[in-house]
């Protein structure tokens, strides 16, 4: 059972980890120096439709499923010494970059983005806000990169090791 | 290098094409004009392109091994069509995006035009996420493959 169960959120985990690390490298590479170039009002108005609209459910969604995966995966791993122990290194690495990626969301993005609601049209503020958001996400674009790698070779180390799982 | 495509994929065809709708295609043209059109010119190809062949490559590998199953081979080869459809359905998404430079601030021209992009980006990612599926299915197939290798030869 746990042999499976590790193979199973891995691959959970690169599924759903892969698609934060496509979008948050696609936010920090193409979409925020076009922000600053057009207009940060732009961005804030775009941003409460789409970021505060549908990814309120969509993000945290991915996010914390990705989470759950990495760690289920890493306990069941520690827990199940059949499992090849050449996994170990990506297995509780992704797992420790799953975790800071969520504390760099939890109390660098989340906080930011929820201030746009109440700061209404203030460009000012809208600037500060925006100079925040965009460093935590290229921190957060790292962390999910980096998560990512991690959970594809734990995948090639489950599958390519004699006796694997 | 799919995962990465298809990771903004999802993004863009669940959260970013639904919000540019309510926004308006003035807001829409301005930002692509600038992201698809410039920093994207790069980064989008590079994904797609890289990604294409990688897959086409380990479908013409593959097709040569002679100790490849049928279970091994159906992934590979559906990563390498499902991917070559995106690049196929882009050919008729990106004209509708390089137009939009010569539309001005026409709104109806643009409605028009993000109507359009639009339905071909949907078929398009749907069709990167798929080859990307199958290309994580590939991983693992492939991974059995060489596991019953190293099993004989042992």
């Amino acid at each position: 059972m746990g042999p499976v169960v590790t193979r199973a959120c891995v691959i959970g985990a690169t599924i759903l980890g892969g698609m934060l690390a496509g979008l948050a490298l696609d936010r920090t590479v193409v979409q925020f120096p076009v922000w600053r170039d057009i207009g940060l009002n732009l961005w804030a108005g775009f941003a409460l439709h789409s970021e505060l609209g549908r990814g309120v459910f969509l993000y945290p969604a991915q996010g914390i499923g990705a989470l759950l995966c990495c760690v289920v995966a890493a306990v069941t791993f520690y827990l199940t010494p059949s499992v090849p122990r050449a996994a170990s290194v990506p297995i509780y690495g992704a797992a420790i970059l799953a975790i800071a990626a969520l504390v760099v969301t939890g109390a660098g993005v989340v906080p930011r983005m929820l201030s746009l609601k109440e700061i209404g049209s203030d460009p000012a503020a809208i600037q500060h806000v925006f100079a925040g958001v965009e460093r935590w996400w290229a921190a957060k674009a790292i962390l999910h990169a980096l998560t990512f790698l991690a959970n594809v070779w734990s995948l090639m180390a489950l599958g390519c090791t004699p006796k694997a799982v | 290098m799919d995962g990465i495509l298809a990771g903004g994929g999802v993004d863009r065809a669940l959260i970013a094409l639904p919000a540019w709708r309510i926004v308006g295609p003035m807001g829409w043209a301005a930002f692509s004009q600038h992201a698809d059109l410039g920093n994207g010119r790069l980064w989008y190809p590079l994904w797609a392109l890289g990604g294409m062949i990688c897959s086409v490559g380990a479908a013409i590998i593959l097709y040569r091994d002679s100790r490849a199953t049928s279970a091994t081979r159906a992934p590979v080869y559906a990563a390498a069509v499902f991917m070559v459809g995106g690049l196929l359905i882009t050919l008729k998404a990106a004209p509708i995006m390089m137009s939009i430079n010569r539309l001005g601030n026409d709104p109806v021209a643009l409605q028009h035009a993000f109507d359009g992009f639009a339905f071909w980006s949907y078929i398009r990612l749907g069709s990167q996420f798929l080859g990307w599926l199958a290309n994580l299915w590939s991983l693992v197939a492939l991974g059995s493959m060489m596991n019953r290798g190293g099993e004989r030869s042992a």
